[in-house]
């Protein structure tokens, strides 16, 4: 991750109040405790953090492998990756590529709008 | 023990014509006798070789903020500390500008050199940001401005080379020390046309200009034939390819000889565009980067230039000098050509300009970004492999798989219009660098196969809120808002 690619995430984090942390190799974002209404009360979730960014839009979504919203949730689970010690499984959950959000703009959208993105998704049954 | 040489980098300041009209009304407005001064804020980026500052906006002195009773420049606290929690509060970098009187020197006096000491290690410590710059403005009776500037970083020591000033209207390039009006001779004879219909002083502003040119291939290779001719001496070219047989047709300076050992032997486009300036004007300074303008190796050299030249056609170039033009004060030209037919037959050949300047809207106010190709043009050959597979996973689901993968179809292009694009961008490189003409609209495009060409044109205003109006000279220290960067998979940019 360049430098100011981690100055530009880290600062999109500060505008939201949930409880956030930015993991390098992969690059991605960890949401904590995002709140679902799918027969769980929260969930975490690592959004990757896609080359180019911020003009690369952010995609997808991965949920902890073992997640009950795993196949409950819209999108296709798809292969495993570790980060944070963890294991996750990527979903394909497309918002901003024809999923209901509006088109991808890096002066408007990052990873801190994208938490609404991730909120509603958590709350739609596939 | 030897005492070890003190090394003082050089140092090149960037301010808008906006700004830089308000300074100097400012700080002439008690001339003859008496100077007057105003704090700056400004951002800056660090290269291999010394810095780079921007001038964002004059912090102007309120009343009561300098002591109006003296004839010299005196600093009352309230002024000093409202500038010092400004820097902190915006994260951003601090210095003074102060004049001399009338027809004086701008070598700095020893009263300088203490209010200096003081204010260099006053500065920083609010904040994070550790540059301080210190700038001197005087100006003769007749009207001729010369300036000159040092400036401090942990330890490093700086002294201004040099100011450009963007407007609208014109890019102006002086050298500290010297007078702005300082005789203009006329010094090769292949500008003599040229200095017959613009003047001595134009010929004398591109023989010192400074271009980069993005792509050099159809559209730049072109662009840097005309300004080599005119006169320009100084190019950074970027370009990360290697000539292809299918270049020909459109690479100015290319020809079958380079193909002597096979195409995989051919030279790379920087080079093959270097020695066609080169053989225009041998003395002629070009710097060569394989890599992509998105890398920082580009980034240092660029911000040096006084303008860019933009002939990729790319989404993510697109954006990385508009960028520029707002967070960096380097303006750009951006040209593109679309081919349509209908048919079997051509109806358009379509050509696009696109004017980046400081204050104006970037490429996401003017709606000229694609997301998904922009998207697609940073991603790794792994990624789109990936994403081609769950499409097609997708379309046996039932599922919409272009929210997996959409083809982004290429768009060919052809030598005798890319030249003509190229030669219409250097030809507004010509008009903005020496102040004589503009383009009739910030953006247009033609269709040279219709009536009237189709012409459409329009100056519009950035979105509320844009960073390109937020941001403005905000340089490194407004990374956090940084709208593009290059990809960890693309190759390392390399000086060649």
């Amino acid at each position: 991750m360049t430098p100011d690619v981690k100055a530009r995430i880290l600062r999109e984090l500060e505008q939201v109040t949930w409880k956030t942390k930015l993991v390098e190799n992969p690059d991605a974002v960890i949401y904590f405790g995002l709140p679902s209404t799918l027969g769980v009360a929260s969930s975490d979730v690592l959004v990757l953090v896609p080359a180019g960014y911020a003009q690369a839009m952010v995609d997808g979504a991965c949920l902890p492998q073992g997640s009950p919203l795993i196949g409950v949730v819209k999108g296709q689970p798809g292969g495993a990756i570790t980060a944070d010690g963890k294991t996750w499984v990527t979903i394909s959950y497309h918002p901003h590529n024809g999923g209901g959000a509006p088109g991808w703009d890096p002066t408007r959208h990052g990873f801190h709008t994208y938490l609404d993105e991730l909120v509603s998704w958590l709350s739609v049954r596939r | 023990m030897a005492l070890g040489k003190k090394v003082v980098r050089s140092a090149v300041m960037r301010i808008t014509g906006p700004v830089r009209e308000r300074l100097e009304t400012l700080i002439f407005s008690r001339y003859p006798e008496k100077e007057w001064a105003t704090f700056i804020l400004f951002g800056t980026h660090q290269t291999p070789d010394g810095i780079v500052i921007t001038i964002i906006d004059l912090i102007e002195p309120k009343e009561g903020d300098l002591d109006s009773t003296t004839s010299i420049v005196r600093f009352n606290e309230p002024y000093s500390l409202r500038t010092a929690l400004e820097k902190q509060k915006r994260g951003l970098c601090v210095g003074v500008i102060h004049s001399h009187p009338q027809n004086y020197g701008v070598f700095p006096s020893t009263l300088d050199d203490d209010m200096d000491s003081y204010f260099r290690d006053y500065f920083p410590a609010f904040g994070k940001e550790a540059t301080y710059f210190s700038l001197i403005f005087s100006r003769t009776a007749e009207g001729d401005v010369r300036f000159s500037g040092r400036g401090w970083n942990e330890g490093r020591e700086f002294r201004l080379t040099e100011m450009v000033t963007v407007s609208n209207k014109e890019i102006r390039r002086e050298a500290a020390w010297a007078k702005s009006s300082a005789a203009a001779h006329s010094q090769n004879e292949y500008q003599a046309r040229l200095e017959k219909i613009y003047g001595a002083e134009a010929a004398a502003r591109l023989r010192n200009a400074s271009v980069t040119i993005i792509g050099t291939s159809g559209t730049g290779s072109p662009a840097a034939h005309v300004l080599a001719r005119a006169g320009v001496q100084k190019f950074v070219l970027i370009d990360p390819q290697r000539l292809a047989k299918s270049n020909l047709e459109r690479l100015h300076g290319s020809y079958a000889a380079h193909f002597a050992k096979g195409e995989e032997k051919a030279p790379l486009k920087v080079k093959v565009v270097r020695d066609l300036i080169k053989e225009i004007n041998p003395k002629a300074n070009v710097t060569c980067i394989v890599g992509n303008i998105l890398q920082p190796l580009a980034r240092d050299h660029v911000v040096g230039t006084d303008l860019v030249i933009c002939c990729t056609d790319t989404n993510h170039s697109r954006t990385a000098v508009s960028e520029l033009a707002y967070r960096y004060l380097v303006p750009a030209i951006d040209v593109g050509v679309v081919f349509e037919s209908k048919n079997g037959v051509m109806t358009g050949e379509i050509g696009r300009v696109t004017i980046y300047s400081p204050g104006a809207p970037c490429a996401y106010c003017l709606g000229l970004v694609d997301s998904w190709r922009a998207t697609v043009e940073l991603m790794s050959e792994e990624e789109k492999e990936r994403r081609r597979r769950e499409a097609k996973e997708a379309a046996l689901r039932g599922d919409n798989a272009d929210a997996y993968w959409k083809d982004v179809p290429e768009i060919p292009t052809v030598g005798h219009f890319t030249s003509m694009a190229g030669a219409l961008a250097a030809s507004y490189a010509i008009g903005w660098l020496t102040g004589k003409f503009a383009p009739p609209h910030r953006y247009f495009e033609f269709n040279i196969l219709a009536p009237r060409f189709d012409y459409v044109g329009f100056d519009a205003a950035c979105r509320s809120g844009c960073y390109c109006e937020t941001l403005v000279g905000q340089a490194d220290q407004g990374a956090h808002s940084s709208v593009i960067s290059a990809p960890s998979h693309w190759p390392e940019a390399e000086l060649v």
